[in-house]
């Protein structure tokens, strides 16, 4: 901590050494130019000043005057300089000529669209008059009471993409959010309303809405170009104060690019990691456990596809380029009853449809990859396209090894694509294709190769049958294939494959009942072909017989209804019941079916202040086989069957909610207790590759986690970013006595992942617009291990007497990194912007323990911790954004 | 199908290379204590063959002796009751230089009856289970194969042949010539005080090495079209392993072991030298087939198999391979004793006579004849002195005892 503060006292000293700050005085400016009379605005007298710089302007000015005098005199000077100044929401734009715009259209209605056809207008003087504009939302002739439905999209001003998770809302309680396609609906009382809409990182719009009746309005957000220094209500904390459900954390894409991470590649991943209550075993490790769940008890989800191995490279990067992805929300507590299928979490991440205004694109430069993106519009602005692609030049990593090392002839590969094709079809329809390829190869002696790689194709139709019901349906296909390649021996060479394919289908609809309901209902299937092992000779010499474990095959397909209701204007509830219905179609039929429940609920103490809590059921039936504690690249998964039970769970939470500091800060407290039966784990010494009888080897236990995750949140400002502190315990007791063999001897053991104490800290510190500085702090109480506590001779050596399972620990971790940001300037003019990211992992160069391990060393054994990043590792990484 | 052992290590391998790009591994201590006192029993009965037996205790991990041989009544047991009693072999005088063992003749223990061993420690009975006699394939050879990089040589079998199961484990005896560092012409000689020319050829240079090898071979033919190994690999030796500085011989005896068998050798494999990586897999305990008959709650360690043999074995010298890397030079310099000083070094210090002193020729001349009579006690030669490690063979375990059937002249 005491350190992060030095470093924002250093910027601060290098931001007054400045050559802005310089040109000011004490009183006034002394010949500057129009910006460092613009930032004296912004600095002295605290006005929000959004301005244009213009290049060709070389006049200077010299203003001696003080407070209201001074901004007399500077708007004046600048007029003179044929700059226009305007003055709108308390903010000022000054800007010069008439091709640049400083404001985008703020909102306007679709002329399609009957009820909005009157209000139907492209504002082009939004700075003025439009705080007392009134937009009139259906005809007066309806002589309607009551209430009305008020819908439409919600874009980005520049890009014309949608905006998923904006916040509308008005003064009086209602709220709604934006989904995945920048739609909403709220209903609103007959008559006037203000209808507020805040998004993460953009900026507020307010419009005074005249209903008459049900209609639309779409409305243009841009994205906030300076720090804002007032209150603003963020996104986040409207949620918090408004919706039911609990336990939801997203990420734009915006604050993901902040964090430093591994070599400095942004990871969508890592930074879900640094949320309260998720934690991962080890440093290189995309897999991650939810609230005390395993890692594949999380369901990930990737433009609804679902991604069996989210990592690339044994765990150093997540599988998803940041380049085209917009948000990542991920589900630890009230899972969407539209969501099953895992017991502890959703983790949905989102790719970006392309900017429907102009074709754009980026490269990136990094120390381990490099990656490339391009977007547009197709044809017309309703069909647009976003490509990326990422590959790696990590081959030099291991070239660097000694030439002796039996690794030198080894390498590491990986690459990932991403496609996605967008058609706006009228204003109540739009259609989106997805598709995702990843693949992984790597070998470090010339005897193995291990490759994986997944295939994620999905076609989601988006659709708006009335003013008041939606629906979006989804269907694809998923592939996940894992392959290892042995040749060491050539009689026994041989090649090991799994896989998984899926199809799957859903169809979810909403309809607004009233101002006081809202229901969700749909249904969706998953279709699991999954082929454990094959096993075939590799070469002509190789007398490996081919051999295929018996192909596994499922149904699991889910009805689900719930519904919203606004008890009072206080009190929501939020009650859902899922259906899931599972058939094992291996061997002979085995049906499982449970309903699922989804409850929820909030009560508001006053406006900054709520109160919630939740209850949920989850079923599981697809299961990783792994008896590492990571991810690991050759792990299988398994489907329930008659001898393998669904893992089945409830979890009980609550959880406190309050925006401080004017808005500006979101704190939150919650609480959680989650019981798990059924939970897979593995007998001792279990063999688990190419094994028939796979049911034999497992054993089923309990699991039980609970905790509580305290977090102070503040989305916006120069300081941004969040500080949590969570303490958690998850544990796990095997379901039946086998006698001496029973793990621990049936008594509750640590889970692998355990790490009761975990504090973080994410800041990002604004110096202007352009420079930033970033810092992750990272402490967590080390992991539970199995280690040695004895040793005994046998078999011509001394060997190993471990303790109970779990029964130890590695020491603590911590790790701090910083990163220093600089973005492009705002010259619109040029081509091509680029931004530089560098920064040192794990500054203090601590060595973390990754593992402990045991080596006997003749008569000895010596115990020894394997560190993974050991040492402080600067990176640099350049990204190069076209306009 | 390479056996899972293999799998294993690969991936551990991979662990540690990727651990290598950018990782560092330090030591830690655990602060671990206690970990003595289970019994631990190993010893396959090898029908055909002589059977040996290791009774031994758990040791705590810093412990630097190896555990002493447990006293005991050690028996091979038939159903039909026929038993085969133990003898105790001492350190040194067997097949193995460091530690004691029981040796049982089981070379015609009657194949067709279910056999267990027990083991009386002090009036309480420890057995095995009662098990059928497996048979085993024939070996056909064993052969070795070093590695492009010579970093490590392979040591292969090749089997083929009628066996119960489709799981093999190997137990290797290796003997093997080795070097003292430097080789002394003489010895001291305390209770005369004085410093001998060794005679006839007699030295603490050469020693011959009896064990155990230490890795754990098993495979499973399981996933192969027939019952055949092909240049197996079984075991590595390390360029740098003084085992292959000379003459290695290892003789492999072959046994088909039980699935349970092999996984229990195969855990004990991966618990001792597979953990700790970015994949692997999580240590734990499994049960062996021995048990406490007075109190089966009672953890003992060991799985004892029955199986009848077949073996072979395999010279490699290393003049033939030219495979050993010999460390770089030896840190320690002869030194000067004086008379006086002799008992001193000897008794407190540790250090043994090397050879007879010659000053080097101040006039840079020739060098002396190192085949000079010595002194003749009359107090005038001198010898410079190294610390017994250095000079005597027998302190890296081995013994003078030279196989019967050896290719060199050495004694």
């Amino acid at each position: 901590m005491s350190r992060l503060r030095h470093i924002i006292l250093c910027a601060f000293i290098l931001a007054l050494l400045s050559p802005a700050a310089a040109a000011q005085s004490l009183r006034g400016v002394s010949k500057a130019d129009a910006m460092e009379v613009v930032q004296y605005l912004r600095d002295s007298l605290h006005l929000e000043v959004y301005a244009v710089r213009d290049t060709t302007d070389k006049a200077s000015y010299t203003i001696r005057s003080e407070g209201q005098a001074f901004i007399d005199e500077a708007f004046a000077q600048l007029r003179e300089h044929r700059y226009s100044v305007n003055m709108m929401d308390g903010r000022y734009f000054i800007y010069r000529g008439q091709d640049i715009v400083t404001d985008l259209p703020a909102g306007y209605f679709a002329p399609q669209a009957a009820p909005a056809e009157k209000i139907a207008m492209e504002e082009e003087t939004v700075v003025t008059g439009f705080e007392n504009k009134i937009y009139e939302i259906g005809e007066p002739t309806a002589r309607r009471s009551g209430k009305a439905t008020v819908r439409g999209i919600v874009r980005d001003a520049s890009t014309g993409e949608a905006l998923a998770g904006v916040a509308v809302y008005d003064e009086k309680g209602a709220f709604a959010q934006t989904d995945a396609f920048g739609a909403y609906k709220i209903i609103l009382p007959i008559g006037d309303n203000i209808l507020k809409f805040s998004g993460f990182s953009m900026e507020d719009k307010q419009y005074h809405l005249r209903v008459y009746d049900d209609g639309a309005i779409d409305v243009m957000m841009k994205e906030q170009v300076v720090a804002l220094a007032g209150a603003v209500v963020t996104a986040e904390s409207m949620r918090q104060h408004r919706s039911t459900r609990m336990g939801i954390e997203t990420v734009r894409i915006s604050a993901i690019k902040n964090v430093p991470v591994t070599f400095g590649e942004s990871d969508a991943l890592k930074v879900v990691m640094t949320l309260p209550g998720v934690k991962s075993v080890g440093e290189i490790s995309s897999g991650f456990n939810v609230r005390g769940g395993s890692t594949d008890q999380n369901l990930i989800l990737f433009n609804n596809g679902t991604i069996y191995n989210p990592t690339h490279m044994f765990g150093l990067l997540s599988a998803f380029n940041s380049d085209v992805i917009s948000d990542v929300e991920l589900y630890k507590s009230s899972v969407p009853v539209e969501y099953g299928g895992r017991i502890s979490s959703v983790l949905e991440v989102r790719s970006r449809d392309g900017n429907s205004k102009k074709v754009t694109g980026s490269l990136g430069l990094g120390l381990l990859t490099s990656r490339a993106h391009l977007e547009g519009p197709l044809g017309s602005e309703n069909t647009t396209f976003i490509l990326g692609a990422r590959t790696t030049y990590s081959d030099w990593m291991l070239s660097l090894l000694p030439k002796n090392s039996a690794y030198s002839d080894g390498n590491a590969h990986f690459h990932d694509i991403n496609a996605g094709i967008s058609q706006r079809i009228g204003r109540n329809h739009s259609l989106h294709a997805y598709a995702y390829y990843s693949y992984d190869r790597f070998a470090f002696s010339g005897d193995t190769t291990y490759r994986y790689a997944d295939l994620n194709v999905s076609l989601k139709w988006r659709a708006q049958f009335s003013d008041r019901t939606s629906a979006v349906t989804v269907a694809g296909y998923d592939d996940y294939d894992y392959q290892t390649e042995e040749k060491g021996n050539a009689a026994s060479a041989f090649t090991l494959a799994s896989g998984i394919r899926q199809f799957f289908a859903r169809t979810t609809f909403k309809t607004l009942l009233s101002d006081r309901h809202t229901i969700t209902y749909g249904a969706g299937t998953v279709r699991y072909d999954l082929q454990p092992g094959a096993c075939t000779p590799l070469g002509d010499s190789s007398l490996v017989a081919p051999r295929f474990l018996t192909r596994e095959r499922a149904w699991e397909s889910a009805a689900y209804f719930s519904d919203e209701w606004k008890a009072t204007d206080a009190l929501s509830l939020e009650a859902g019941i899922r259906y899931s219905n599972y058939i094992s179609l291996t061997g002979g039929r085995k049906m499982y079916h449970a309903p699922e429940f989804r409850l929820s609920g909030k009560y508001s103490l006053g406006e900054t202040t709520t109160i919630k809590a939740g209850f949920n059921t989850m079923h599981q039936y697809i299961h990783k086989i792994s008896n590492s504690i990571n991810i690991s690249p050759n792990d299988t998964w398994k489907l329930s069957d008659a001898s393998v039970r669904p893992q089945s769970g409830w979890q009980a939470a609550a959880g406190w909610y309050s925006t401080v500091a004017g808005g500006q800060v979101d704190l939150s407290a919650e609480i959680y207790y989650k019981h798990v039966r059924d939970f897979v784990d593995f007998r001792s010494g279990a063999v688990l590759e190419m094994n028939d009888n796979l049911a034999a080897e497992l054993v089923p236990t309990y699991g039980r986690s609970y905790g509580i995750e305290l977090m102070a949140r503040k989305n916006l400002g120069q300081l941004n970013g969040w500080v949590s502190y969570t303490y958690s315990r998850a544990m796990q007791r095997e379901m039946e006595d086998r006698g001496v063999e029973t793990i621990n001897g049936g008594r509750w053991y640590n889970a692998s992942y355990d790490k009761p104490h975990d504090f973080k800290l994410v800041a990002n510190y604004k110096f202007t617009h352009r420079y930033s500085v970033s810092a992750n702090l990272d402490y967590s109480t080390g992991r539970p291990v199995t280690i040695p506590v004895g040793k005994y001779y046998y078999g011509g050596s001394y060997r190993l007497l471990y303790s109970d399972r779990n029964s130890y620990r590695i020491p603590d971790y911590f790790r701090l990194d910083l990163a220093m940001i600089i973005e492009p300037g705002h010259n619109l003019k040029q081509f091509a912007h680029m931004s530089v990211t560098f920064g040192v992992y794990n500054v203090t160069g601590r060595r973390n323990a990754y593992s402990v391990f045991y080596r006997t060393e003749g008569d000895t054994v010596q115990s020894y911790m394997m560190s993974v990043f050991a040492t402080p590792i600067p990176y640099i990484n350049l990204n190069l954004k076209l306009r | 199908m390479r056996s899972l052992v293999h799998s294993l290590r690969m991936i551990v391998a991979t662990a540690f290379a990727a651990a290598l790009a950018f990782s560092c591994v330090y030591p830690f201590d655990a602060k671990v204590e206690g970990g003595g006192g289970i019994i631990s029993i190993e010893g396959d009965i090898l029908a055909g063959d002589w059977t040996t037996v290791l009774v031994t205790g758990s040791q705590a991990l810093a412990t630097t002796d190896l555990p002493p041989l447990i006293d005991a009544t050690v028996y091979v047991e038939s159903r039909n009751g026929q038993r085969k009693n133990a003898v105790r072999v001492e350190a040194g005088t067997g097949d193995f230089a460091e530690h004691a063992y029981y040796l049982i003749d089981t070379r015609k223990l009657d194949v067709s009856q279910q056999c267990r061993l027990v083991v009386v420690i002090e009036g309480t009975t420890y057995a095995c289970d009662w098990q059928d006699i497996r048979r085993t394939s024939q070996v056909d050879s064993l052969s070795y194969q070093i590695a492009e990089d010579r970093e490590w040589m392979d040591i292969c079998v090749s089997a083929h042949g009628e066996a119960d199961g489709g799981y093999y484990r190997w137990i290797g005896r290796e003997v093997y010539e080795y070097k003292a560092d430097f080789q002394a012409t003489v010895y001291f000689d305390p209770a005369a005080d004085s410093v001998t020319y060794f005679a006839d050829g007699a030295n603490y240079y050469y020693c011959w090495m009896r064990r155990s090898a230490p890795d754990i071979m098993t495979a499973s033919t399981l996933q192969m079209e027939e019952d055949r190994l092909i240049g197996y690999p079984v075991m590595s030796i390390n360029c740098r392993d003084e085992r292959i500085s000379y003459y290695y011989n290892i003789c492999l005896i072959q046994e088909s072991i039980s699935e349970d068998a092999w996984r229990y050798w195969n855990n004990i494999a991966r618990n001792s030298s597979e953990v700790g990586g970015l994949f692997s897999p999580q240590p734990s305990e499994i049960r062996g087939n021995i048990h406490n008959l007075q109190d089966t709650t009672e953890y003992v360690i060991g799985y004892i198999s029955a199986s009848q043999v077949s073996s072979a074995q395999i010279m490699i010298p290393n003049h033939a391979t030219q495979f050993y890397v010999a460390p770089d030079g030896f840190p320690e310099v002869p030194k000067l004793v004086r008379r006086n000083e002799w008992r001193k070094y000897y008794y407190d210090l540790d250090w043994w006579p090397y050879r007879m002193y010659f000053p080097p020729d101040p006039d840079g001349g020739e060098e002396p004849d190192p085949s000079e009579e010595p002194d003749d006690g009359s107090g005038v030669a001198e010898y410079t002195w190294l610390p017994h490690r250095c000079v005597d063979c027998r302190t890296k375990g081995g013994t003078k005892r030279k196989p019967a059937e050896w290719p060199t002249i050495e004694i």
